[in-house]
Formats: structure tokens, sequence, C-alpha cells
């Protein structure tokens, strides 16, 4: 069952054409990646499917459901979650507040979004830090507290805008697991951008690859990694070093 | 049913705030249940009253300027709507205030979902400053609008014998319980609402609305509707305003500074904490009147008072942006 199908998308900047009919699907349960050089159009690519940016051009659907254009709260609402390559900070807000916040998408009780915020809390191992705010942790956690209150929302597909930029070695290790056992936990689908080869393709069954705003490459990180065109355009020379390391 | 017991439980449960707090907030109330059988002078009792409304349009104001972070400085139309809807309603038809009351707020509420759809769209400063023009606009309507009394304002018929239904009475004694209820009310109301699924959107939104629709909030959906509970807040101040006083024109009910009044009753307690507008006309209130009254008539001609706001803004804002209760709260925490 295809829960995501995206059709000839195209999206335009001043200048720029960040998209350039782009077109891909996304199988239920699958983790996929989607890689390419700064700049290449992933995290525009984001922002079309959660409704951030309107597409001008091309069909993006959820579920068979054609929510080309929908605001991002009702393709939330719907069953898409995302999380932001920078986090942002919640304010005033605490760590478990900010992750009720996400609770109170699918609920008005405040029990049943306390109960579900602490079982995230658990889950993430945000324990200790979740009196404190969002500015007053480290990255890792900040990141971690990201995914928390998105996942909070109940997602079926869910979107990561590189979680493990800015992380240590041994971090990314972490954070390879716990997305892994994300998908688990939750059943749910993940699409992944990430520049930290060891991750993606440790973990992607499928990988996109976007270079200038085209997709030039899909398929099994191994299949990726020996393309031609994506050697070419960043990725073997990272991809060597990670192998051979 | 379940949803109720529950909102009710929050509403009356206080237990976040430490035990020294909590006994200090019973303390001022009892002070304030007993009020006029301590003091029986007429302008200390008005001084009073005063102070009880204007902690309700706090209160108000705070659910989408606090909470909300929208600095919405049209506070007054409001006021007046409710107060001019109860006011013509007895004039022309001798309607109650108790069947008055609800229609001038349920009349603010509807302004307010037609000015906050359309103005809902604009952000930060231009939203702040469409509140304070869409505000003039109206308050120069009703100024040359002849059939609610234009220039030279309304005044309520007096009844002659007291009378409860049009909320006329002898004593200040009974308008003091009256606000004094709804000051009650107002605050179970919002000790609720700050603990409510809008009460958590809305803080979402003020910190980052991307993130917030990420959440699946309808960022400009949980602002129209904070907005409107804003407005019935002060509408019910309106409508007491009205018959309190017996006599509104537009300078009294509608005028900017009474909007900027109550959004810094707010701002200087504690936007986005409960006790904010509370404190902020604790202090605000007092001071107006009595500087009113030590240099009478000149206050307005000087300035002084706008001249005293600024200066209270601008302390705020460089001290402590979320004003007393923050230094409060920062105390609190420094403590352990
Ligand atoms: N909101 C925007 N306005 C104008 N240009 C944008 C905007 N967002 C992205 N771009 C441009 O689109 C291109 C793709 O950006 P982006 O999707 O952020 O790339 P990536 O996430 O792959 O690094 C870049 O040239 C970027 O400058
Ligand atoms: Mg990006």
């Amino acid at each position: 069952m295809k829960i995501l199908q995206v059709n000839n998308l195209v999206k335009r900047f001043e200048g720029v054409v960040a998209n350039n009919n782009i077109t891909f699907s996304i199988e239920e349960n699958e983790i996929v990646g989607l890689i390419g050089p700064n700049g290449a159009g992933k995290t525009t690519l984001f922002n079309c499917i959660a409704g951030y940016h309107k597409p001008d051009k091309g069909k993006i659907f959820f579920n068979g459901k054609d929510i080309t254009g929908w605001p991002p709260y009702q393709t939330n609402v719907e069953g898409i979650a995302r999380t932001f390559q920078v986090i942002e900070s919640g304010g005033d807000m605490s760590v478990k507040e900010e992750i009720m916040v996400g609770g109170f998408c699918r609920t008005s009780n405040r029990y049943l979004a306390m109960k579900e915020a602490v079982e995230i809390i658990e889950f993430m191992k945000l324990q200790d830090v979740q009196d404190m705010k969002l500015t007053e942790l480290p990255v890792a956690q900040q990141k971690r507290v990201g995914l928390a209150r998105a996942l909070a929302t109940k997602p079926q597909l869910f979107m990561l805008d590189e979680v493990a930029a800015g992380l240590t070695p041994s971090e990314i290790e972490e954070m390879k697991e716990l997305i892994v056992n994300i998908q688990k936990k939750w059943n749910l689908t993940i699409f992944i951008i990430e520049h930290v080869m060891q991750l993606v393709m440790g973990i992607s069954a499928r990988v996109i690859v976007l270079d200038g705003g085209v997709k030039i490459a899909e398929g099994t990180p191994d299949e990726v990694a020996h393309n031609e065109e994506v050697i070419k355009a960043y990725l073997g020379e990272r991809y060597a070093k990670v192998r051979k390391g | 049913m379940e949803g109720i017991k529950g909102a009710i439980k929050d509403a009356l449960d206080f237990s976040d705030f430490p035990k020294s707090e909590r006994i200090g907030i019973i303390i001022f109330y009892i002070y304030l249940l007993i009020f006029p059988w301590v003091v029986s002078s007429s302008f200390a009792r008005a001084v009073m009253i005063q102070f009880l409304l204007f902690a309700l349009y706090g209160m108000g104001w705070n659910t989408i300027g606090g909470y909300g972070g929208q600095v919405a400085l049209g506070k007054a139309q409001y006021v007046g709507i409710s107060a001019y809807t109860v006011a013509m309603m007895m004039i022309l038809f001798n309607i109650p205030f108790w069947v008055s009351m609800p229609i001038g707020v349920f009349l603010a509420v509807l302004w307010s979902f037609m000015i906050g759809y359309p103005l809902f769209r604009l952000k930060g400063h231009y939203f702040a400053i469409a509140t304070i023009a869409v505000s003039l606009v109206l308050q120069d309507i009703f100024r040359n609008w002849e059939f609610v009394g234009g220039e030279r304002g309304l005044s309520l018929p007096f009844k002659g014998t007291p009378n409860f239904l049009y909320m006329q009475f002898k004593s200040d004694v009974y308008y003091y319980y009256f606000m004094l209820i709804f000051f009650t009310l107002g605050l179970f109301y919002m000790n609720w609402f700050r603990k409510s699924r809008l009460g958590y959107q809305l803080r979402a939104v003020k910190a980052n609305e991307d993130v917030a629709a990420s959440l699946g909030i309808n960022v400009r959906w949980a602002k129209i509707k904070a907005y409107a509970i804003a407005s019935a807040f002060v509408a019910v101040g309106g409508a007491f305003y009205a018959v309190y006083h017996m006599y509104i024109d537009t300078s009294s009910v509608m005028h900017l500074e009474l909007s900027i009044l109550i959004a810094l009753m707010a701002m200087l307690g504690g936007a986005a904490s409960l006790w904010g507008p509370i404190i902020g006309a604790a202090i605000l209130v007092p001071l107006d009147r009595y500087l009113g009254s030590w240099i009478g008539g000149a206050k307005g001609l000087l300035g002084l008072d706008l001249i005293i706001y600024s200066i209270i803004i601008m302390l705020v804002a460089a001290l402590e942006p979320r004003g007393i209760w923050g230094i409060v709260e920062k105390v609190r925490a420094k403590r352990g």
C-alpha cells in the first residue's frame, strides 16, 4: 500500500527551481532516505508535502487522498508529522509541555495528553530534562525533543529533516538506533533527510537522491552508492570514506 | 460528562503554585470578601470596584495578548459594544440588565469574529496597529451617530427604587459583590484556560507559528478563538460599567486609552500568568485614581497618566518582559 505518492512536483522560487518535476512514492512502513548536496531542494520537498509551500505544479497524495496545497496543520491532522532542520524553541514552555502540545493534536483531554507525553518522554529518555526549557539543552537532546513533540501527534508518516546534524559520532549511533526503534514501536513510515551517510545508508530500505532540484537516482543504498551520476553529484567520495572507516 | 468534571477540577485546582503563594492568595481573597465591611469610604470602594473590573478586563486580554502573544490594542471596542447594547436596550425597550448583558456579550463576540477573521492575517506589529485602527474607526462612528447619543453619550433612566433586574442600587456594596462574583468566575475560568488545550496551543503559537502548525494547530483559528474569549470577558465588564455609572459615552467606554490600559494591566503584572492581570490592576488602578484625585483635572490635561504609562511600558520591557510575576518566578527559581 502506497502511503505517499508525489507526481511531477514543481516548486519555483525567484530565480531557482527548487523542485523540478519530482516523482516518487513511499510504501507503508518503509524507511526512505532523501539525500543530496546542500541546496538540492530536500527541505523544499518536505515543505511542499507538509504544506509549508504550495507547489507550482504536480500532485501529492497521502493514503490515496489528494493533499496538494493543504495547510500544514491539516496535513498534520491527516497523519504527517515533520521535524525542522533547526529545532525552534518552545518559548516559555518546558520540554514536557511542548510534548503535551503535540498530544493535544488528537485529544482535548489534558490528562490523556499528559499520560501520552510521559510515555514518549520515557521512550526518548528525556525524564531528566522534562522540566527544563528547550534552549537550556544540548543539541542532541534538542533533537530528541523535536522528535518527541512531533511523535506525540501520532503520525503515520514521519518526516525527519537532518536530525543527526551537529551530533557526535556516538550520538549519531544512538540516534540511528532510536529512529529504528521509533519505526518499530509505532509502526511508522519514515522519510528522512540526512547528510550523515553512516545513518541514512544504514537504516534506509531505499534512498532518493536530489541534485539541483532534480531527482537523479533512486534505489537501495548500495545501488545509489554505485550510481555514476550520484557519485558525480557528490556522494561517492563521502560514502567511500564511510565504508573504509 | 468526564470532560466537564475534569474542567471543574482544573478550574478549582491551584496546587501547582507553592504553598506560601497559595496562602497569600487566600488571605488576599478573604480581604476582598470582607472589604466593604472594613472600609466604608465610598471613594475607596469605588477604587476597589474599578480594580475588580480592570482585573477582569486584564484576565480577558491575557488569553490573546499574554498566552497567545498577540498584542491586541483595541479591546475598548468590545467594552463599548456591550455597554452601548445594555444602555440602548434599557432606554429604548426597558429591557433588564440580565437580558441585555448576555446580548451585549454576544454582539461583542460576534464583532470579534468579524474583526478577528481578517485581522489575524496580520502578524506582530501590523496586527497591533490594525486593532488600534479598527477601534478608532468604531469610536468615531459611535461619536457621530446621533441614534446612540453621539457626542452627548447616553444616560440610563433611573428606576427610582433599588432594582435588581436593572442593577440599580443605593449602596455600592451590591456593585462590589457583583464584580467580585464575576472576578472570581473569571479567575476560575482562567485557571482552567491556562491548562486547557487552547491554552497550551496558544503558547506554542506564541513561541513559533511554523512549529505550532506542525503540531496540528490551526494557528489563525486558535488566535480568533482566544480573541473572542478576550472580547467576552471585557464585554461583561462593559455591561457592568453601563449600569454602574448610569452614563456612558465613547470616551469612557471606547477610548484608545482604555484599550492601552487593559493591555498594560496584564503586561505590568505579568502577561501569560494567572496572577499577572490582577497584580497589574492592583497597582495601576489605585495609582490612576489617586493621581486623579490629587492633581484633579490637570491629570488628563498634562497627559501625566500617559507619561506614567509610557514609563511603565519602558521599565517592563527593559527590566523584565514577563512583568512583576516574572520577577516572582525568578526569585522562586533561585530559592530552589
Ligand atoms: N523560502 C524560500 N525562498 C526562496 N528560496 C528558497 C526558499 N527555500 C529554499 N529556497 C532555495 O531553494 C533551493 C533548495 O533549498 P533547500 O530545499 O533548503 O535545500 P536542501 O534542504 O536540499 O539543502 C536553494 O537554492 C534555496 O536557496
Ligand atoms: Mg535542508
